[in-house]
């Protein structure tokens, strides 16, 4: 620990550490009345007073930036979601999906070319111009997540999509699935069809929208 | 591992936490898997946690990942918040601990002993009454703080967290917290008005 000052030796040194949290108004009432009651007694707090007031004023107007990337986090959830059903009732297929090395070695390039294909198809949830928005559209809400063989060409990704009437909301995710959006009538027969496909290594149904 | 815990709300919780009761029920939805009250979560917390974090480690890419980080944790484990704090001291103490572990990866030692001890380079009082000049001395004057002198004048002047939530972020004693705000402030307040205003 850095040198520690005894802060408590007297009472001008207690009450001037308290300072900071003084013109924040967060100190408990007891702390508050020490501190006006030392004030008023000790013109070299009074005058550090005033200088902690424009420290806290500048400090808190120094800017701060950073913009919020929902999308982002949205994938790490998607991605969570199917891990979560792997690891539950699929784990037969999950296991089978582990087992193949060629899966985490998805080569970039067939990434980029799938991703190619879905920028195609301009279908992404999650425009900017949807996060500068207060009051955005209602977005495109995912309800399947599937999973394709990494070797899966992109002509019959595109074709399983199209087929189905599926339309791309996220993915691929860190754990290369991808969210869907389909008609909600229609989602257990197109689940039933992904399923039966031999490129599919998983279709799961999810509610990403959902609220209690 | 990955598996989450069944999502239970805890009827000990049906009493109002304290701290905000709009963020306890955000809380309370998305440990019944609300994606829309986790997005309203999200969006609320990270301006707040990117300053944060930037105090915490230097790099933005990796505060930004250690705020990923950290709501995921909150999306995950919900059901950990306990309500016997603000929903802003949990959620700061977990992007605390983990950005504390970001940070051993970053080159920067995790406390600048010597902070104290150099000269500071705030110009001369020829410069003080230009603001934006002061805006400079202050930011140059932070970034030669150490990570946790940082945290805690950031946490106390724009966070407005007392000195006990501090504590609480940072798992430290309370006379740490002010012996960190104490040291720093000299430091601070000699770059506000230079070399001649050397109030303490
Ligand atoms: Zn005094």
């Amino acid at each position: 620990m850095a040198k520690i000052i005894a802060l408590r030796d007297t009472p001008h040194q207690a009450v001037e550490a308290l300072l900071p949290w003084y013109v924040g108004g967060t100190l408990d009432a007891d702390d508050r009345a020490a501190v006006e009651a030392h004030l008023q007694a000790c013109p070299d707090c009074q005058a550090a007073l005033n200088l902690e007031r424009r420290l806290c004023l500048e400090v808190a107007a120094l800017p701060s930036d950073g913009r919020p990337d929902w999308s982002r986090l949205q994938r790490r959830m998607a991605g969570r979601a199917v891990r979560r059903r792997a690891s539950g009732a699929f784990a037969g297929m999950a296991g089978a999906w582990r087992a193949a090395p060629s899966w985490l070695g998805w080569a970039l390039a067939a990434q980029a070319a799938l991703l190619a294909v879905f920028g195609a198809l301009a279908l992404p949830v999650s425009s900017p111009a949807y996060h500068a928005l207060s009051a955005p559209p209602a977005p495109l809400v995912g309800n399947i997540i599937v999973i394709f063989r990494p070797e899966t060409r992109e002509r019959d990704l595109r074709a399983a999509l199209l087929t189905n009437h599926a339309r791309l909301v996220d993915g691929p995710t860190a754990s290369d699935a991808y969210v869907l959006n389909t008609p909600a009538a229609e989602r257990a027969a197109i689940l039933t069809r992904l399923r039966a496909r031999a490129d599919v290594v998983l279709a799961e149904p999810i509610n990403a929208g959902a609220t209690p | 591992m990955l598996e989450m815990p069944s999502a239970v709300i805890d009827p000990r919780r049906t009493a109002e936490p304290s701290g905000a009761p709009d963020e306890a029920r955000l809380i309370a939805r998305i440990i019944h898997r609300d994606r829309r009250a986790f997005e309203d979560l999200y969006r609320l917390y990270h301006p707040r946690l990117t300053r944060f974090l930037r105090n915490v480690v230097r790099r933005p890419a990796i505060a930004e990942e250690v705020l990923d980080d950290t709501l995921m944790v909150v999306w995950d484990q919900a059901e950990r918040y306990n309500g016997q704090c603000k929903v802003s001291t949990w959620i700061f103490a977990i992007a605390y601990r983990k950005g504390l572990n970001a940070r051993r990866r970053e080159d920067e030692p995790i406390e600048d002993r010597d902070a104290e001890l150099r000269p500071s380079d705030a110009p001369g009082p020829e410069l003080q009454f230009d603001r934006a000049q002061v805006r400079q001395n202050l930011m140059s004057a932070l970034d030669q703080l150490s990570s946790d002198h940082r945290t805690v004048v950031d946490l106390t002047y724009f966070h407005e967290m007392g000195y006990r939530e501090i504590a609480q972020i940072m798992d430290c004693p309370v006379d740490t917290v002010k012996t960190r705000m104490f040291h720093a402030r000299r430091r601070l307040k000699r770059a506000l008005d230079g070399p001649l205003a050397d109030w303490l």
